[in-house]
């Protein structure tokens, strides 16, 4: 390089380089402050919610216990609805504080208790607070208020909730499906008649989750929702069958088994067999000969009828799946087979030239790790 | 009377604490993770324990096995868990635990229990 022509010899370009060289350090001494006043800031927040959950409990706690109890004179603890009041104030802060501190409890706690929790959150106009989350624009802290007013039992929030069944954020969408089925008392979940959005994997744990806390003899009848336009409810509805087992279903699980949606056929099949509805194995042996090239389809037959299998019809439907192209047809059907008492009238009695591979299969059937 | 609370929910561990001091059981120390709990446990006897399954460190199960077979104590253990499936409840019986109870559970209930298991 020609010295003549290196920065150091320019000043113009020396003097640039010292300016951007400025500029630099002026950047990094803003962020740097930033950052650290921010976790000031920070800092000096989460202390606050801390003195603020540490003042508040003392209340809730006498609260719940004596309201509970039934025997103390509600003077007794009347004044600790003040101090909450004049504790929390207008702050914002604060009232997240004892939201979030009286929903945590409720999800916890049951009976009287969480009556008495649901008493102090109106009681201090707080599910007014958490009604003007649902006009907010940010889909985060909508979701939010879903969640603490279906948590704290809200029904006059039910309407505006089930209007967010549409929203565009998919966030917002499963709040409020969730929250309508934690507030749907009579458990009719009607709110899954006009459903058209998805329902993925983790809502449906979630309302099964919520629906098994209910007392199940006041669940509806989820072969109400076999032919819903929307695939997802019925692969819901067929789900929920299997899970609280509603054994009357199966004859409206069988007619599902020639529907267009191959998940909705496998899972009918498949629920079917979890349920041991012996009384369908003749309509899946109808699909047995028809679906034969279909693996998937193949393999939820397969399973299902080793099952329930009753006579031999459907015994020697199983045996003929020792022949299936595919290998894990195959091995459901030698393992059904083999623990079956038929063992020895099918099994033993297979021809084995016709599948050269029948004891590698036997082997990977016996083997202790395989076997649930 | 001693009775160890383990439960890592500052809020709801608050409230068994304030409960069970109402019901005159005794005092109630609190441990907020398995660790702290076992040194709790290693350091003086308790007359009751009362512990949440899911906490930092330790869980209450391995809490449970500690108690019966590293101290070899026979102090009376109920367990609390969100979590009641039958794999976990049959577990924590079979490792010692005296009683399970499930959340959301109500207060007055657990306060029963533990009487009753004072009282044996």
């Amino acid at each position: 390089m020609n010295p003549a022509m290196a920065p150091w010899n320019d000043p113009s370009r020396l003097e640039t380089v010292l300016d951007l060289s400025i500029i630099a350090l002026l950047g990094a001494s803003l962020f740097i402050f930033f950052l650290f006043t921010s976790r000031l800031v920070k800092g000096g927040r989460v202390r606050r919610k801390t003195k603020l959950r540490e003042r508040f409990q003392n209340s809730i706690n006498v609260i719940v216990e004596l309201d509970s109890s039934h025997d103390a004179k509600p003077a007794a603890y009347q004044f600790h609805y003040s101090d909450l009041q004049k504790d929390m104030g207008r702050s914002n802060l604060a009232k997240q504080v004892m939201v979030d501190q009286l929903v945590g409890l409720k999800r916890n706690l049951s009976g009287s208790s969480a009556n008495t929790l649901i008493k102090v959150y109106l009681r201090l106009g707080l599910d007014q607070f958490s009604l003007r989350k649902l006009n907010s624009y940010r889909s985060k802290r909508k979701a939010q208020g879903i969640t603490e007013l279906s948590q704290m039992e809200v029904p006059s929030a039910t309407k505006r909730i089930k209007s967010m069944l549409r929203s565009s954020n998919r966030t917002v969408r499963e709040e409020a499906l969730i929250g309508l089925v934690r507030l749907d008392r009579d458990m009719s979940l009607d709110f899954l008649d006009d459903y058209t959005s998805r329902l993925s994997s983790w809502v449906v744990m979630r309302i099964h989750r919520q629906l098994s806390f209910s007392d199940k003899r006041h669940l509806p009848d989820f072969s109400r929702w076999y032919r819903h336009v929307n695939a997802d409810v019925v692969l819901f509805a067929i789900e929920m069958t299997r899970q609280f087992r509603q054994i009357n279903n199966a004859s409206k699980l069988a007619e599902l088994f020639n529907d267009a949606n191959q998940r909705i056929a496998t899972l009918a099949i498949e629920v079917c067999g979890d349920l041991h509805s012996v009384e369908v194995a003749d309509h899946l042996i109808q699909l047995v000969k028809r679906d034969w090239s279909n693996d998937i389809v193949s393999l939820s037959l397969v399973k299902s009828l080793g099952k329930i299998a009753q006579n031999d019809l459907h015994w020697q439907a199983l045996t003929d799946y020792i022949n299936h192209p595919n290998y894990a047809v195959k091995f459901e059907a030698v393992r059904a087979l083999y623990f079956s008492e038929h063992e020895s009238k099918y099994l033993q009695r297979w021809p084995v030239p016709s599948t050269p591979d029948l004891d590698a299969i036997l082997r990977h059937v016996k083997d202790p790790l395989l076997q649930s | 009377m001693n009775i160890l609370l383990c439960d890592d929910d500052d809020v709801l561990a608050s409230m068994i604490q304030f409960k069970l001091s109402r019901e005159k059981f005794g005092d109630v120390t609190r441990a907020s993770d398995g660790k702290m709990a076992i040194e709790l446990l290693n350091q003086r006897k308790f007359d009751l324990v009362i512990t949440d399954i899911h906490m930092p460190y330790h869980s209450g199960l391995e809490l449970v096995t500690h108690i019966r077979q590293t101290l070899k104590q026979s102090v009376p253990i109920i367990v609390l868990s969100a979590e009641g499936l039958e794999n976990t409840v049959l577990q924590a019986f079979e490792i010692g635990a005296n009683d399970f109870i499930t959340k959301p559970f109500s207060p007055a209930e657990l306060a029963i229990r533990v009487k009753r298991l004072l009282q044996k």
